[in-house]
């Protein structure tokens, strides 16, 4: 078994609307996948149709390679799954897991106290309805983390959240990977955050997986680029094209110049401007972010990279 | 299974309004059951009376204060705060949930029944022991027994309200379904539309209300042993229960569980 998570060509259906288009997505074990897509990429979709609540699909879900109807239901008592944050409102926090570690049968009678404890909510005695956004999503991944299963899937977990909220939960999800090897698959809008968190990355956009990577090969593959500003942008296109005949650039909203790569060009750039008169504002490297490199990856046109 | 049954009745057992609701009620019946007594000014036949209107209350009153109540709380809380996807996402086969739910509702159920019974008895020993009357066991056979039709009516009620629910996914439909259900307002419609074209008039025997309104008016102006037990009723309303667990089953895995607000 090569991978805990798979699935081979998923594709699902509303009416007409292709919500998921032959996905076929690889979570291999003790890694944290962030799965990136901006609202209605079809995350939500896929994660609901791997844990057993959206049926009628076509292709195929392996979880921890097994495949059959009743083997997917046994995998799925293996798996933490939140998706937004549903209890029953009159209860507490403390009873609400309760009802689920009763549930899934895990016979420690301290298993509730002890994932409060990780998201800080063990001394909430409240009913859930009182709680504010942040708590009930703290109680979400709590219940998520009841009994350490082996893969947790979490949808849009920091949605809520206060910006500590937000890194105490990175650090948790790093802390759970690395000491107890609990594989994660997250998902979020906030790319900024999961660059921050995931060691793996894969791209949907229109219900199309466009592609799956480590961070390590998006370090490799992705350019760095120099950001130029400058008083007379064309006179400054005219110069690099002139000097450079295989420059690529675009202009960004700022009216600044960003030519992709040629980060070792930097003093050359320099030179050149100030040499042609020109006054240089604005003259820096930088790294392409995991933003970019999505929102990159969905203008060349999604699914022609696969 | 059973530690998905566990968990709902801690659940049931952890929502505290469950006990203030029946305690107003029971409250209410036994200050109900002390005014009319004081007030009674017709000799000796209070304990009759208080019989009779016992299997009134239980045919007619029971299944909407607390049928309703019942349901509300063992099937519609679910739907109400988007539990589903919690459920069934932690590997809760459908099966597994449809007959444990069964077992938790006809548990709750039995509960109350026999909270109510017991209030209801203590009531009519108080009642007896004030009027130096006999205790009618014959009366107490027709009341166990209308109150055994009632109790399986409610399930059978449920079953079908259920389906509504798991299609709608919605509280408000659900509880409506049941309500028109238990209400008898389904073979009411049925008889009213009778009176203008008898075209209609095979489906009433579909209906589980026309066997179970039969069934207890029979009992209400006889007793047990002169029109005997209603066999037929619980066995179409076993079959009720029994249709509506598979048919739930299968929609169950055919529809998409709706993502919470």
């Amino acid at each position: 078994m090569n991978h805990l998570i798979e699935t081979v060509g998923l594709t699902k259906h509303y009416g007409k609307h292709v919500a998921l288009k032959d996905v076929s997505i690889h979570v291999r074990q003790g890694e944290i996948y962030g799965l990136i897509g901006k609202n209605g990429a079809g995350k939500s979709t896929l994660f609901k149709t791997m844990m057993g609540l959206a049926p009628s699909y076509n292709g195929e879900i392996k979880l921890y390679g097994k495949s059959s109807v009743s083997e997917l239901d046994d995998a799925r008592q293996r798996i933490g799954f939140m998706m937004g944050a549903h209890f029953f409102p009159y209860l507490t926090a403390k009873e609400n897991l309760e009802y689920f570690r009763k549930m899934k049968g895990i016979t420690d009678t301290k298993e509730v106290d002890r994932v409060l404890k990780l998201v800080d909510m063990e001394k909430i005695k409240k009913p859930f309805k009182s709680f504010s956004m942040g708590m009930k999503q703290r109680v979400s991944i709590a219940n998520a983390l009841l009994g350490s299963p082996d893969v947790i899937i979490l949808d849009e977990p920091i949605n809520g959240l206060d910006p500590q909220g937000i890194a105490d939960f990175r650090r948790l999800v790093q802390k759970l990977n690395k000491e107890q090897k609990i594989t994660f698959i997250v998902s979020s809008h906030i790319l900024g955050e999961l660059e921050l968190m995931a060691t793996r990355f894969g791209f949907i956009h229109d219900g199309v997986l466009i592609e799956e990577l480590d961070r390590e090969t998006i370090r490799n593959k992705t350019e760095e680029k120099v950001v130029v500003k400058v008083d007379d942008l064309k006179k400054a296109i005219y110069l690099l094209e002139q000097a450079y005949e295989q420059i690529e650039y675009t202009v960004n909203g700022d009216q600044e110049l960003v030519i992709s790569g040629m980060t070792n060009k930097v003093d050359e750039f320099a030179q050149l401007f100030v040499s042609n008169e020109l006054k240089l504002f604005k003259l820096i490297s930088q790294e392409i972010s995991i933003q970019d490199y999505y929102l990159n990856l969905i203008s060349k046109g999604g699914q022609k990279n696969v | 299974m059973f530690n998905y049954i566990k968990a709902d009745l801690y659940r049931l057992m952890h929502k505290k309004s469950n006990y203030i609701y029946y305690g107003v009620l029971f409250a209410a019946f036994v200050l109900f059951t002390i005014f009319t007594m004081t007030n009674f000014s017709e000799g000796s036949g209070y304990s009759d009376g208080f019989l009779q209107a016992g299997i009134i209350l239980l045919s007619q009153a029971f299944p909407l204060l607390f049928g309703i109540q019942a349901y509300s709380v063992v099937y519609l809380n679910d739907v109400s705060s988007s539990s589903y996807q919690n459920i069934f996402s932690s590997g809760l086969s459908k099966v597994e949930f449809v007959i444990g739910k069964l077992i938790v509702f006809i548990t709750y159920m039995f509960t109350t029944f026999l909270a109510g019974a017991i209030v209801y008895l203590a009531l009519y020993l108080f009642v007896m022991s004030s009027e130096n009357a006999d205790f009618n066991i014959e009366a107490f056979k027709t009341l166990a027994t209308v109150g055994g039709s009632v109790f399986l009516g409610m399930i059978g009620y449920a079953g079908l309200a259920n389906l509504v629910a798991y299609v709608t996914q919605n509280t408000t439909m659900s509880l409506i379904t049941f309500g028109v259900l238990i209400s008898n307002i389904s073979l009411t419609a049925l008889d009213l539309i009778s009176l203008v074209t008898d075209k209609l008039e095979f489906l009433r025997k579909w209906t589980m209300s026309y066997y179970l309104s039969d069934s207890n008016n029979t009992l209400l102006f006889g007793s047990v042993n002169e029109v005997g037990m209603p066999f037929k009723t619980w066995g179409i309303i076993g079959i009720y229960i029994l249709v509506t667990a598979i048919a739930g089953i299968v929609l169950l895995r055919k529809i998409e569980i709706k993502e919470g607000k």
